[in-house]
């Protein structure tokens, strides 16, 4: 049986940093028993170790950059072209340098996707900013479809 | 005639926790100028203390550092059973041994593999490093693992942890649940052997540097939680004498507050100093192992922190598992502390070195007064004494070479940035 696990990343105290969390949060009460859904990390090394004993990893996390706030893009596969977040995020970039490690070691999964929400607001304290808040119930919605690609049967 | 100024900056530098910068200026042909700024925001932590019940001090501290929060939980569970007036024996004081162990090795674990080792290969980071030895990354990974899971089993989770609690823990992991633990911390401490030989053949600079060290020391053990605090230039004084002896400062150029022996100066914390303070307290097939590694009683070249570094991996490993071997569930898993109005003091080794606190305590049991010391702050003068010496004895290297061994000269320590803010982009000027 394809085993499926769903990462929240980010930082539940800037702003739309929490978008990942709050998806996980979201995606837990549709994900169903069959799929994992787990909150990121907060180092590298700790964000690989979510990659494990799985057959499929679908991550979720906010950008800053690389589109309108709001909008959701599935990230390349290889993170060195991903839009950079550090001044954003004290999680820096965990899931970006797990992804590499993972995939200089072999250790990603068959099957791996990363959707970011872009994101506008990420001051210390802030609430998700409306363009974000908008876009949670399409990133559900894109994430369970692919969760499901993933889990053909 | 002009003057000819070369500056080398490095404007966030890399691996290293936190943010900060490195500027060193040279000015026709002579070293004028070498700072390591840190520019991450004051975090304002000691503020947010005041008023709050003690109680909550290892919750709120905790949040300081991901990486060695246990380090915080501790200095703060032992300051404020100082201003109790109580100390904690038998199988509590062993748990908050064993759960520092664990932090001991997820943080020596992830600088050795993923923030030093590449330094020395000249790669470019723990990608690179992965690329070129993935079992030897494999082999960290897997080590840090099992020091989060040491934490996770006794703090209830691995990032700030939220079982310790003044006077205990909250609730005392079952015999069982360690015993489990022990086939992997087993294999863990084979594998800090196969680490501590590894590191040993990397290609150090031979220098020695006159450093002042400062650690704890125990009459029995290698410190953790407990100890004098001492130094190799006379220093021995209970952590209630730190304010006496010690003092911070600011400089204009880091939002970190430095700190110094009173009418002395600078000082360094962390491995090196607590190896060469301790290397008879730690168990003798440790001390042969750091021989066999190549190091003498002390270790004063800070290239050489990696291998220190090693020897107290190895060390985590092996009293993590003497603690759970023997071990028995504490009943109950905490005492009460009745709060009184005074103050306490407590000072525990983070894997970068001590870590100071103070609490004034009022008869509600507030905090009206915190003071946190971490060693990133204490060992900032040192760092730039340290980069002076590198940057003077490579004015020839060209920029990116001399660039590389100043970081790694920072690296050496270990730094904590998110800590001390209380890391880096470099600036060389040859003006």
């Amino acid at each position: 049986m394809m085993r499926v696990r769903i990462i929240g990343a980010g930082h539940s105290d800037r702003g739309d940093d929490a978008c990942g969390l709050v998806a996980a949060d979201m995606l837990r009460r549709v994900a169903g028993p069959d799929i994992d859904v787990v909150d990121g990390a907060a180092d590298a090394a700790a964000m690989l170790a979510l990659f494990e004993d799985v057959d499929g990893v679908i991550a979720v996390d906010c950008a800053r950059g690389g589109g309108t706030p709001g909008d959701i893009v599935r990230l390349p596969a290889d993170p060195a072209k991903w839009p950079k977040s550090r001044a954003s995020s004290s999680h820096g970039n965990a899931l970006a340098d797990a992804v590499a490690l993972g995939e200089a070691l072999g250790a990603l999964p068959p099957r791996f996707a990363v959707f970011a929400v872009v994101g506008t607001d990420f001051t210390l304290g802030a609430p998700l900013s409306p363009a974000v808040q908008a876009a949670l119930p399409n990133l559900i919605r894109t994430v369970m479809q692919e969760a499901a690609c993933m889990k053909p049967n | 005639m002009a003057v000819e100024t070369r500056t080398i900056r490095v404007d966030y530098l890399a691996r290293v926790e936190g943010e900060g910068s490195l500027y060193v200026r040279f000015r026709d042909g002579a070293l004028e100028d070498v700072r390591l700024a840190i520019f991450e925001p004051p975090r304002f932590f000691e503020a947010f203390l005041r008023g709050r019940a003690l109680a909550e001090a290892p919750d709120i501290t905790a949040r300081i550092c991901g990486i060695c929060p246990v380090a915080y939980q501790m200095s703060a569970v032992h300051a404020m059973e100082s201003a109790a007036g109580i100390v904690l024996g038998g199988q509590i004081r062993a748990l908050r041994r064993l759960i520092y162990c664990g932090e001991w090795i997820e943080s020596h674990v992830l600088h050795i593999y993923m923030l030093h080792a590449p330094d020395f290969l000249g790669l470019p980071d723990a990608v690179q490093l992965a690329r070129t030895h993935g079992d030897l990354v494999r082999q960290g990974l897997r080590m840090k693992k099992i020091g989060n899971a040491l934490i996770e089993a006794i703090g209830g989770r691995a990032i700030h942890p939220v079982n310790v609690r003044v006077g205990g823990f909250w609730k005392a992991p079952a015999q069982d649940h360690l015993h489990a633990l022990l086939p992997d911390l087993r294999w863990g401490r084979d594998a800090a052997i196969k680490t501590l030989q590894f590191v040993a053949t990397l290609p150090t600079p031979d220098v020695e540097q006159e450093y002042e060290f400062v650690s704890l020391r125990h009459p029995h053990e290698y410190p953790l939680n407990e100890g004098h605090i001492v130094s190799s230039g006379g220093i021995g004084i209970t952590p209630q004498e730190w304010p006496a002896v010690f003092e911070e400062f600011q400089v204009r150029h880091s939002s970190a507050l430095h700190a110094r022996v009173k009418a002395r100066g600078a000082y360094l914390t962390g491995p090196l100093a607590r190896y060469s303070l301790n290397f008879d307290r730690l168990p003798p097939a440790i001390q042969q192992a750091a021989r066999d590694a190549g190091l003498g009683e002390t270790c004063r070249n800070p290239f050489k922190s990696i291998v220190v570094r090693a020897v107290e991996t190895l060390f985590a490993f092996d009293e993590a598992i003497r603690i759970i071997e023997q071990y028995q569930e504490p009943t109950p898993s905490f005492v009460a502390v009745e709060p009184r109005n005074a103050t306490g003091h407590a000072a525990t080794e983070a894997p970068r070195g001590l870590l100071y606190q103070r609490y004034d305590i009022d008869g509600e049991g507030l905090i009206a007064h915190a003071q946190i010391v971490p060693p990133t702050s204490q060992n900032q003068a040192t760092i730039e004494r340290d980069l002076w010496r590198v940057a003077e004895h490579g004015q020839g290297m060209v920029d990116s070479e001399l660039q590389a061994l100043c970081e790694q000269s920072i690296r050496n320590h270990d730094p904590c940035i998110s800590c001390a803010t209380h890391f880096l982009d470099l600036t060389v000027d040859r003006a």
